[in-house]
């Protein structure tokens, strides 16, 4: 099996955290988006050919050391061939999708995709599909063990495990995360914390849709986690 | 040149006395300590630069036996570390956030002035940590918690604690003092379901928990676990509630709050017997355990403890005192009514005695004369006719009652009925000088009924007497 990438067809929705107050909604032009996340395999491939990324004192620049530790001094495990590329920074991942002629998908983008159910394009009303997402966000990393990005259902794009496995990167992650420290008054503050965040929120019960943009905006792009990975997006099929 | 900048040294402080150079200061790690337990107070009297750590840790634990939740941790345990500085301290607040968690959080400590509490300056991602300072400007109990989005889960999910900013002057000496902070969770299923359970936003959202604490679980203060003390000690607790939804109304069951610093803050009240501990709030509250026993820490809106977990013991070990509190004394058999009393005391006493034989009383066909003789004359003159020698005169065998019913002219018997008598007779030899109540309520048919018995039973024998009797005598005696 291999990753594909698929047609998302473009169209208006309401992300969480959108740009505009007086009109929530936000359009999302047509992309095409990988089917899976990358794989550790594809990762390799591409450090075999990058030798900038294989340099340690190079790659501490654009990544931190669980980077250098997992990628450049550990053997590859058999096992983990087709598990998600995990420890990658922004810089990595955009470097990955460059160089596969096409670029990380836009916070937009990726939760549109993400917005799915496994029947419906738009499962936004789906308060089963919300609460699954919440509890795999809710047990400990150890109780979620990385797995083959090839196992599982897609959801009504075909599309794997947006939900489930791995927190992905996106283009524009820290766009939603504003300056915290605003003094003047009638300040967009868009900031996500406590009433801030949740009052801007466009759906105060998507508890799901909340720890994602937290989690993107708690990093920095040289930033790697245990469970965050990527996949990339493209503006043309090649 | 040493002595100018002396000199220079001592006018800067004296024009900005307020500042305090940081490298003045001694530096100290704070004392933390998991729950129930609480640091030492602070004995210095000047302040000093204090320096906090706290990790979050996400890790499956138990709300009650059999049951698994997935908490979210300041520092391993809900609730988390109990920390403790002194107004006036600079603070320097370290926060991590180990690489094993799935989620970024924060902290927003009641006693921090600044953005957010320190939320805003704290957002650590899974893997990395950060650090601000503040001075503890305030002295009181605070509640510390997660304020990363969405904050109701964070929270609902146990991340919250205590730091206890001591004031200039701490608080009296106690012989223990003891950390206790409740909390509600949700989950889909009620309480006691078993095995791993998620958390249920749905419910958060509808305030209706299926859990609710102290200290993140049903059994963390109970059995084993229970706090200590002995006959004679002060105990001093110090209360939070996390919350995220539901009002402690916190009690002691058999105790006396005998100071309640309310709302944690700096006065207190005294002889409380309950408290109201608001979630994000807190309270701290002192007694004096005077007699051994297991004391009930609740949530006195009581369904909560009796069904969603909200107790908690404080074993007091000991010598009884028992003129404060004697333990049961008595316990013995009530019976409500007096005559069903006597009537049963009677009829054992009558099982063990030689009985005469009972005879069978005439009743008229309408009216129990047995019945109405019980209820309304056996309380005195016994349930055999007997009477009580010296107080109430016999029935039984009577000569005064018989010389009335066996004559003619019967209205006397009638007259003594229904309106009393009062004075001195004599009862077979014996003098009485008591005073018989009128008998109100009874028709005729009762009277006569009643009459009847009285007058046929315990060896006595009698013309029957008929309600029309009755009727003509009652108009007689008619006061």
């Amino acid at each position: 099996m291999r990753s594909q990438k698929l047609f998302v067809s473009g169209g208006a929705f309401i992300p969480q955290f959108g740009t505009n107050k007086n009109d929530p909604s936000v359009i999302v032009s047509d992309f095409w988006l990988d089917s899976h996340p990358v794989t550790e395999a594809a990762f390799r491939k591409f450090l075999k050919s990058h030798a900038e990324w294989r340099d340690e004192k190079n790659a501490s620049n654009f990544s931190d050391e669980k980077f250098t530790s997992f990628w450049l001094r550990r053997e590859p495990s058999p096992n983990r061939v087709y598990y998600p590329a995990i420890f990658v920074s922004w810089f990595a991942a955009s470097a990955f999708c460059e160089a596969n002629m096409g670029r990380l998908p836009t916070t937009f983008e990726w939760e549109y995709a993400a917005r799915a159910s496994a029947t419906k394009k738009d499962g936004s009303a789906d308060g089963e599909l919300t609460a699954q997402i919440l509890d795999w966000y809710a047990q400990p990393n150890s109780a979620n063990a990385l797995f083959s990005v090839f196992q599982g259902k897609p959801n009504a794009y075909g599309i794997y495990h947006m939900h489930g496995l791995i927190w992905e990167w996106t283009e524009d992650f820290n766009a939603f995360f504003a300056a915290t420290d605003s003094r003047q008054e009638g300040d967009k503050n868009k900031d996500l914390q406590c009433g801030a965040g949740s009052l801007n929120g466009a759906n105060r019960e998507n508890y799901a849709a909340y720890i994602r943009y937290a989690l993107r905006g708690s990093l920095r792009a040289k930033d790697t986690l245990s469970n965050l990975g990527f996949r990339c997006a493209y503006d043309q099929k090649k | 040149m040493i002595r100018f900048l002396f000199f220079a040294l001592i006018a800067f402080e004296c024009a900005f006395p307020e500042v305090e150079f940081a490298a003045e200061l001694p530096v100290e790690k704070a004392i933390m300590t998991s729950p129930p337990e609480v640091p030492p107070s602070i004995t210095r009297d000047s302040p000093a630069k204090v320096i906090m750590a706290l990790e979050v840790i996400e890790k499956v634990g138990k709300l009650t036996d059999g049951v698994e939740y997935t908490f979210w941790t300041f520092g391993g345990t809900v609730p988390g570390k109990f920390l403790r500085a002194r107004v006036g301290d600079t603070i320097e607040f370290h926060l991590l956030n180990h690489p094993n968690n799935k989620l970024p959080h924060n902290i927003d400590l009641h006693a921090v002035t600044g953005p957010g509490g320190g939320a805003t300056s704290s957002f650590t991602a899974p893997g990395h940590q950060t650090r601000f300072t503040f001075k503890a400007l305030n002295p009181g109990l605070y509640i510390y918690h997660c304020a990363t989005a969405p904050v109701g889960m964070h929270i609902a999910n146990g991340m919250y604690g205590l730091i206890y900013i001591q004031p200039e002057k701490d608080l009296r000496h106690v012989d223990h003092e003891y950390y206790v902070v409740q909390g509600d969770f949700y989950t889909p299923k009620n309480f006691g379901a078993k095995g791993h359970q998620p958390f249920s936003m749905q419910r958060a959202i509808d305030e209706n928990p299926s859990y609710v604490v102290f200290n993140g679980s049903a059994s963390s203060l109970i059995g084993d676990n229970a706090l200590k003390g002995k006959v004679g000690d002060t105990i001093r607790l110090f209360v939070g509630n996390g919350g995220p939804n539901l009002t402690s109304s916190f009690h002691v069951i058999g105790e006396i709050f005998d100071r309640v610093y309310f709302e944690g803050g700096s006065n207190f009240q005294e002889n409380i017997q309950t408290t109201s501990v608001p979630p994000g709030g807190s309270s701290i509250v002192e007694f004096k355990v005077n007699v051994p026993g297991t004391f009930m820490l609740v949530d006195h809106a009581l369904l909560r403890t009796f069904n969603k977990g909200t107790l908690g013991m404080l074993k007091v070990e000991g010598d009884p005192l028992k003129d404060i509190y004697s333990g049961k004394e008595l316990d013995e058999i009530y019976l409500g009514d007096e005559s069903v009393a006597s009537a049963l005391r009677k009829s054992s006493e009558k099982m063990t005695a030689e009985a005469p034989k009972a005879e069978v009383a005439k009743t008229n066909e309408k009216y129990n004369g047995a019945e109405i003789f019980e209820k309304n004359c056996s309380m005195c003159h016994q349930n055999t006719g007997q009477g009580l020698e010296g107080v109430f005169p016999p029935l039984a065998k009577s000569d005064y009652l018989l010389g009335i019913a066996k004559s003619k002219d019967r209205k006397e018997v009638v007259n003594i009925v229904l309106n009393g008598r009062t004075g001195k007779i004599k009862v077979n030899g014996k003098e009485y000088n008591g005073v018989m109540t009128p008998v109100s309520g009874l028709s005729n048919g009762e009277l006569a009924a009643v009459l009847t018995y009285v007058t046929n039973s315990w060896g006595n024998k009698a013309k029957e007497f008929t309600p029309s009797e009755v009727a003509e005598y009652r108009k007689k005696v008619q006061k």
